[in-house]
């Protein structure tokens, strides 16, 4: 595996604000993160399964995050 | 189930940033307490205050996985050793040995379960060995201890007198100190030491019947050379004494025969005829004698001894008899022509009286340090199985009686016969280095 690759930060965002969400992978990635974006909690476990990650970022308001709306 | 829930389950140590609003800023207070790692609040007046929070979750998350896994492989050394311990421990406590660890000092540390199990005490933990414990060996062995430690060389004692006891003592030093096996091994030396002495016992036994077969082989040969001593004597008396008188009755009835009328025609087929009975009794007289005794062997040699018997069978038999000899008479001592020739004379007599053959051999040779005889003949043969049978007691100038009398000289006498097989006697007897010696003890 690359070694600079490995260095990264492997980072989860969780975020249905597409804006935002993009906005925040661009700024990330310069800054030597690789992000993974996707737009719900159920996508977000399911990405958890296939890849490894460092740390989550998500967003609370999103449905099924903390508690059941 | 909720997604932090889930991710906490399934993944419990990963970092999880929580992104609120002003507006549900009390539900992300109450995330954190439900174990998200931090929160933030929208919107971000910069990047680098997600940055921080996020290097921040990210080291301490791999910090805890790498704490996490050298706690692991330490749990797996620990396991590791606590099974080599056990190991060891079982090495030394279960050893059937008996085995004492001494310091430098030759202070007992550890003893293992033989030590207890001996019956003997078991030392004290910081006892001096030698000293304190097991002191009453011949020689000094605490200075030997000592010595081993020292050199760090181990010293074995396989036999040390302890009491009544013997031990098998290894001193074995390590660094830190030396083990001390020992081993009671008195009943086995014990063992050894019966085994030696009846071993002795049997050796003298075999020893004493050894003699008593050679003094009783002695006394047999001797018994013999008394016997034919007595047939010789015999022998001649009956040929001097019977002999003479026979011979004088011949020349009177000669004398008798020339003072008659010789008209008294019936006295004189009389005479004539006793005249050749007593000719005829002189004759059974001389074969007698002869039968009965050898000739002068050692005078005659045994060749010329053997050859003249075949003379006189021929001319008894017609059977066509042949020598087979060596060039030069062998020299022996009497007991040895004696019996080589009774055997040829036996073997002739049989072949007279049974055999009904038409062609004799015998042969007679040295080789290989031994003396070869065969009495051979085309003749009946017989059972020598029956014949062993039906002639007991054995008769001393018998077959069976000839056999005994080679088995004392070392020798060996086969007779090999069936019934219409013809008759082998076949003898080979060593010669012995004394056979010039020819003389009679």
């Amino acid at each position: 595996m690359d070694k600079q690759e490995d260095n990264k930060i492997k980072l989860l965002l969780v975020e249905d604000d597409e804006d935002f969400s993009s906005a925040l992978t661009s700024r990330l990635t310069k800054r030597n993160f690789e992000v993974t974006t996707t737009i719900s909690a159920e996508e977000a476990l399911n990405r958890l399964k296939e890849t490894k990650v460092d740390v989550v970022v998500a967003d609370i308001k999103l449905p099924g995050m903390v508690w059941s709306f | 189930m909720e997604f932090l829930a889930k991710v906490r389950e399934l993944y419990e140590h990963l970092p999880v940033i929580l992104l609120t609003g002003y507006a549900s800023l009390d539900s992300a207070k109450e995330a954190v307490k439900l174990n998200a790692t931090d929160y933030l609040l929208k919107p971000l007046e910069s990047i680098d205050d997600l940055l921080n929070p996020i290097h921040k979750a990210v080291y301490s998350y791999k910090l805890l996985l790498e704490n996490k896994r050298l706690m692991d492989s330490l749990r797996i050394k620990i396991k590791e050793l606590k099974e080599e311990v056990e190991f060891n421990f079982a090495l030394l406590q279960y050893n059937p040995v008996e085995t004492i660890v001494v310091d430098r000092e030759g202070k007992v540390v550890k003893t293992n379960l033989a030590k207890g199990r001996s019956g003997n005490r078991i030392p004290n933990i910081g006892d001096v060995m030698y000293k304190d414990y097991a002191g009453k060996h011949e020689i000094d062995m605490y200075a030997e201890l000592m010595e081993c430690i020292r050199s760090g060389r181990s010293k074995e004692f396989p036999e040390q007198k302890y009491g009544d006891n013997v031990l098998s003592i290894t001193i074995s030093p390590f660094p830190k100190g030396a083990i001390i096996m020992s081993k009671d091994i008195t009943e086995h030396k014990r063992a050894e030491e019966k085994l030696r002495e009846s071993e002795k016992k049997y050796r003298a036994l075999f020893e004493r019947l050894k003699n008593e077969e050679n003094k009783l082989r002695k006394l047999r040969r001797k018994l013999i050379r008394v016997r034919e001593e007595e047939l010789h004597s015999l022998s001649r008396e009956i040929h001097d004494e019977c002999g003479q008188y026979l011979s004088a009755l011949k020349i009177k009835l000669g004398l008798l025969l020339h003072e008659i009328s010789p008209s008294d025609k019936r006295l004189k087929s009389e005479i004539i005829s006793t005249e050749k009975t007593v000719k005829q009794l002189i004759n059974i007289i001389h074969n007698l004698s002869l039968r009965l005794s050898p000739p002068e062997l050692e005078r005659l040699g045994l060749i010329e001894s053997i050859s003249w018997l075949i003379y006189e069978h021929e001319k008894l038999t017609n059977q066509q008899c042949n020598f087979q000899k060596p060039d030069t008479e062998i020299g022996l001592l009497t007991e040895y022509l004696t019996t080589l020739y009774r055997i040829v004379q036996e073997g002739l007599t049989n072949i007279k009286k049974h055999a009904n053959a038409k062609k004799v051999d015998v042969i007679l040779q040295t080789h290989e340090g031994k003396i070869r005889l065969v009495v051979k003949d085309d003749g009946t043969g017989f059972d020598y199985n029956h014949f062993l049978q039906k002639h007991q007691p054995r008769h001393e100038l018998g077959l069976v009686g000839l056999q005994e009398r080679v088995a004392i000289l070392d020798g060996k006498m086969d007779v090999i016969t069936a019934p219409g097989k013809g008759t082998t006697i076949q003898v080979e007897i060593p010669i012995p280095d004394e056979r010039k010696q020819n003389v009679k003890p």
